[in-house]
């Protein structure tokens, strides 16, 4: 696939949707979620304990408290399902998708972004309501975060388009899904 | 960067330091938020994130006062408010374009660029 130069966002230096730009974020959220899905197994029970190498007690209080399981499903569960979501959105479209399909950057942005203020908002619970601390965790709100700053750009770069397209009087909507603007509609308002 | 291990002894340093609420839980709540705001903004394209912490920074420093902290937990704060406060102030360094960055979203202007209408004809 040759270089298109219009790949690159007007004003920036880089693509911010190369697969070297999007692979790592992929790669965290397999890790995200094979660690969520693990304390997942333990709170259906599923697996009978938990390893946790600093705090044993700590991730079975904050693992089967009230706040864990204020939903139908644990809330390991929900991680393992959002990691999971980040991942295959992480993965669809090709190497301009931030121009071609801004749909799939602008729910991978939502989907990324949210998962990492709950996680801050579980660290903030565990002491602060349990008195305890979970080793995996943590290491899963480290690993939601992380994600964070490298898919921003993406999402930028796609808002911006968005952007730049109502002020030129396009299709909101059709360059949302990456549908061509017809040239009927482009001639009609020349 | 720095700030971000600075979050991180917040969140340590009631059971390293011995103190009680209202320090303990101040510090247990902010600790962890100026660590993942500091993550996150370690990435140019977020850096503008730093200014929170420099509000939590400014709060760690009047809290001890404000919330009756015992001499340890204010030392600690005052510290770690410091230090949270002085080096989200730093801009850091500046590698990459982004278009005009967050605040070209709400400019009247369009992003720079040339006319989006004539690239997507020959899609």
């Amino acid at each position: 696939m040759a270089k298109d130069p219009r790949d690159i966002p007007p004003g920036w230096d880089y693509n911010p949707a190369t697969w070297t730009q999007r692979l790592p974020v992929i790669g965290l959220a397999m890790v995200g979620f094979l660690i969520a899905s693990y304390l997942a197994l333990y709170q259906w029970r599923i697996v009978s304990w938990v390893w946790d190498p600093f705090f044993p007690d700590g991730s079975l209080r904050i693992l089967n408290s009230r706040i864990s399981n204020i939903l139908p499903i644990p809330d390991a569960a929900l991680g393992a399902i959002s990691y999971l979501v980040d991942a295959v959105t992480g993965a669809i479209g090709g190497r301009a998708r931030w121009r071609t399909m801004p749909w799939i950057v602008i729910v991978f942005g939502l989907a990324v972004g949210p998962l990492g203020v709950v996680s801050v908002m579980l660290v903030v619970f565990q002491p602060v309501l349990f008195d305890a601390w979970c080793t995996l965790c943590l290491a899963s709100a480290v690993v939601s975060l992380m994600m964070i700053g490298p898919a921003m750009d993406e999402f930028l770069a796609s808002l911006q388009h968005l952007k730049r397209a109502s002020d030129e009087g396009m299709s909101l909507w059709r360059v949302f899904w990456g549908l061509r603007t017809s040239a009927a509609q482009t001639a009609s308002r020349h | 960067m720095l700030p971000a291990l600075a979050g991180i002894w917040l969140m340590m340093s009631p059971a390293v330091l011995e103190y009680v609420d209202p320090a303990r839980a101040n510090d247990r709540i902010i600790g962890p938020i100026v660590a993942s705001l500091a993550t996150i903004a370690m990435w140019e394209v977020s850096r503008p994130l730093r200014w929170v912490n420099v509000v939590l920074g400014a709060w760690l420093l009047v809290a001890p006062w404000l919330l009756a902290y015992p001499p340890a937990a204010r030392w600690n704060s005052l510290a770690t408010g410091a230090i949270v406060l002085g080096l989200s102030l730093v801009k850091g360094k500046h590698t990459h374009e982004f278009g005009g960055g967050w605040s070209s979203l709400w400019k009247r202007a369009s992003p720079a660029g040339p006319s989006l209408r004539a690239g997507m004809e020959h899609d």
